[in-house]
């Protein structure tokens, strides 16, 4: 049972947890998985990036999360690092999941083209 | 011709002074003129007494200040096309803090000119874990209420806060609690409306699914504050992943001791349920869902008494929807002044659209209120895609009505809505273009009204029904001029006699239409054709003699085999009596050599 004390308690320590203070974990994983991210397929890549961290052991937070207001760029993933840098990719499908994977997460490399800023006319049908 | 280099993307921040600010739309048209603006997002930012005019690019982080029409047109010639500085003008030295400010606003660009009140955690937390929700605040509203307000304080902060019910109505939601506090009773309940069922609405499934916590602790707040022990959140079943993170939700909850008996250590008990709905409209009446709760068929009943005296079980009961709870827990947290702070003086606070329909950018958009719907629509929606030209705009859903390219000026607010003939609704916001038909529209709500109509009272459940039909027969071509007059009287009948507000706004998409269009109603009735091309019945195919090249490729095509000519020689002739206007010719004619009109 939690009272006023051990609230503020939780709160501390799952600040830190997010903000990626002294965990084992570099980076925050956040797959936007309300019913329009599961729609366009956020499920599949929630799996791999699961998958992807019991097997090779990334050091990766994941985070499903709910709609961010922009369900044309659905599937979504924001990756938060240590610095708190947030950067947003759109329209993601496995195979960019695999190279953001290896370029971002392993060596700190933004991959600007699959990004929100990279891409141009995305919504234009 | 000379192949020109596609434009880098870039986007323009634009800080200006108060007499500066027309100068966004002269920008807008220089880069009109120069046919990049596609290419160039222009944003337009305003902070109180700025002292320059300053303009930011971004990625290239180039700064100019002083801004004029002069400067402007060299920017986008000489900056944006040639890709070169234009040296004298730049601002070499910028101050970190105003550099800074510009990295946000270009960092928060996607939500330009939104503020994120009820969806301020959806997207950032993992709505299945309760920790992530008390990280960022959660249950510390409820955990202020207990230990230091009474529940007459929390119900004056609602009041004095100006909070509105955001399903439709508009009611004070703090004068609903005052009613439901006052009503003598030992039992009392509070229910969630999250019924949500407005085609082309999704606000309340995105707040369940993004934030459920903050809906549960609002419950409680309003629990408290009337003196309820017992809350149902009632859902539709279509939603099946609101429901499982609500349940997981209330699990957690009351896995911590924040549901159930003595919360937090106080004299308080609470506990929730989930009621789901079989997905019937007029379920999101609170009569109607209030029976539904009670396992009794979903119809409403006439008020008074009304469900702050006498609601479920008999019991006084507060309905409130969705979106009107999530605005609770801030409203507790930071006090009524920074609510009022935001929106109008009538109408406080944010609205959540869906934008749908005929629009670049769908999906959720938080606004303040008194925003205006032109913003709405092509600052934060981008406009309609394929440079179509927008028609009009579907808001509160079935109940609503249509507002019009004239009205777009109008501020976002529950009244300003009504006075154009719609209203806010629940907040689905359908965007229509050039493409559309409005009796077509029409027609769509109708049909979706006729088969909603719970049928207990007889203007809703007969008249409806003869108005579609009605409206079948002006977009078959059978439409009469006394017919159009005929209908204007039954929908203003309907709206006058039915039981409950399904019925009584269930001519709206109608009257709405056929006020703001008239011509296109009239177009179809007497002169049999319909400019959006959609009603089919209106519709000739005719093929153009001279662009025929006697390939036969459409005779093949017909189903109906209505196409005839012979290959080489003659023209191909479609004959109307045979044709269904399927528009498959169209689809195979290689040269555009059939038109349909």
């Amino acid at each position: 049972m939690v009272n006023l004390e051990t609230l503020k308690q939780i709160q501390r320590d799952t600040l830190n947890q997010i903000n990626l203070i002294n965990t084992e974990e570099t980076h925050r994983i956040l797959i936007g998985m309300g019913t329009c991210g599961k729609a366009a397929g956020a499920k599949l890549i929630f799996d791999y990036l699961t998958e992807m961290k019991r097997e090779y052991h990334y050091p990766i937070q994941i985070c499903p999360t709910g709609c961010v207001g922009m369900c044309i760029l659905e599937p979504m993933v924001e990756v938060i690092d240590r610095n708190g840098q947030h950067t947003v990719y759109i329209n993601v499908d496995e195979q960019i999941m695999k190279e953001i994977l290896h370029q971002h997460i392993k060596q700190n490399i933004v991959l600007d083209q699959y990004t929100i800023n990279g891409v141009k006319e995305t919504y234009e049908s | 011709m000379e192949l020109k280099k596609p434009m880098k993307a870039r986007r323009i921040h634009l800080l200006l002074k108060e007499e500066d600010q027309s100068l966004v739309n002269q920008l807008k048209n220089v880069l009109k003129r120069n046919h990049c603006d596609q290419a160039v997002e222009v944003y337009c930012h305003s902070v109180k007494e700025s002292e320059k005019s300053i303009c930011a690019i971004y990625p290239d982080q180039i700064y100019y200040e002083n801004m004029n029409e002069n400067l402007i047109r060299l920017l986008v010639e000489i900056q944006l096309l040639k890709d070169n500085k234009i040296e004298q003008f730049e601002l070499k030295k910028i101050k970190p803090e105003l550099k800074e400010k510009f990295d946000q606003w270009d960092n928060d660009r996607f939500y330009y000119k939104q503020t994120r009140i009820v969806l301020r955690n959806s997207g950032k937390i993992n709505p299945e874990s309760i920790d992530e929700y008390i990280a960022y605040d959660g249950y510390q509203a409820i955990a202020k209420v207990l230990s230091t307000k009474t529940p007459q304080e929390v119900i004056d902060e609602i009041i004095a806060s100006g909070l509105r019910g955001r399903g439709g109505g508009g009611f004070s939601t703090g004068m609903k609690w005052q009613l439901a506090r006052t009503s003598e009773s030992k039992e009392k309940y509070v229910i969630c409306n999250a019924d949500e069922g407005d085609p082309g609405a999704f606000m309340d499934r995105s707040v369940l699914e993004g934030d459920p916590h903050s809906i549960i602790e609002a419950m409680m707040i309003a629990a408290y504050a009337i003196g309820a022990h017992h809350g149902y959140i009632y859902i539709r079943a279509e939603y099946p992943v609101a429901v499982e993170r609500l349940e997981i939700a209330i699990k957690q909850a009351k896995d911590y001791g924040l549901l159930g008996k003595n919360i937090l250590g106080y004299n308080f008990n609470f506990d929730v349920e989930i009621r789901l709905g079989a997905g019937a409209f007029v379920c999101g009446e609170e009569t109607a869902l209030i029976a539904s709760i009670e396992g009794k068929r979903g119809t409403p009943k006439p008020r008074p008494p009304y469900p702050s005296v006498s609601g479920v079980w008999g019991k006084p009961t507060i309905i409130n929807n969705v979106e009107t709870l999530a605005n609770i827990v801030p409203i507790i947290l930071k006090g009524h002044k920074w609510f009022r702070s935001i929106g109008t003086e009538t109408s406080p606070g944010t609205k959540v659209f869906a934008l749908g329909g005929k629009i670049k950018q769908t999906g959720l958009v938080e606004v303040g209120m008194g925003i205006t719907l032109k913003e709405v629509v092509y600052d934060i929606g981008k406009g309609c895609p394929n440079n179509k030209s927008f028609k009009a705009m579907q808001t509160g859903g079935p109940s609503g009505g249509c507002i019009t390219s004239a009205n777009l000026e109008t501020p976002v607010g529950f009244d300003e809505l009504v006075k154009l003939g719609s209203m806010m609704g629940s907040g689905g916001m359908i965007i229509l273009d050039e493409d559309n038909c409005m009796v077509d529209v029409a027609r769509f709500y109708m049909d979706f009204i006729v088969d909603e109509s719970c049928g207990k009272c007889t203007p809703c459940r007969i008249g409806t029904k003869r108005l579609l039909e009605m409206l079948n027969q002006i977009t078959e071509g059978h439409g009469t001029l006394e017919l159009l007059d005929e209908m204007e009287e039954l929908a203003v009948y309907i709206k006058e006699n039915s039981l409950c507000g399904l019925g009584q706004t269930a001519s709206n998409p109608f009257l709405s239409t056929y006020h703001n269009f008239k011509e296109e109603y009239i177009r179809h009735v007497v002169d049999k054709k319909c400019d959006a091309k959609v009603c089919k019945a209106l519709l000739d195919y005719t093929i153009k003699v001279e662009l025929c090249k006697k390939c036969g490729i459409c005779a093949r095509g017909c189903p109906t085999y209505a196409i005839t000519g012979t290959v080489g020689k003659d023209p191909f002739v479609i004959d109307p009596e045979l044709c269904i206007r399927c528009g498959a010719c169209v689809l195979n004619c290689k040269f555009d050599a059939i038109v349909r009109a």
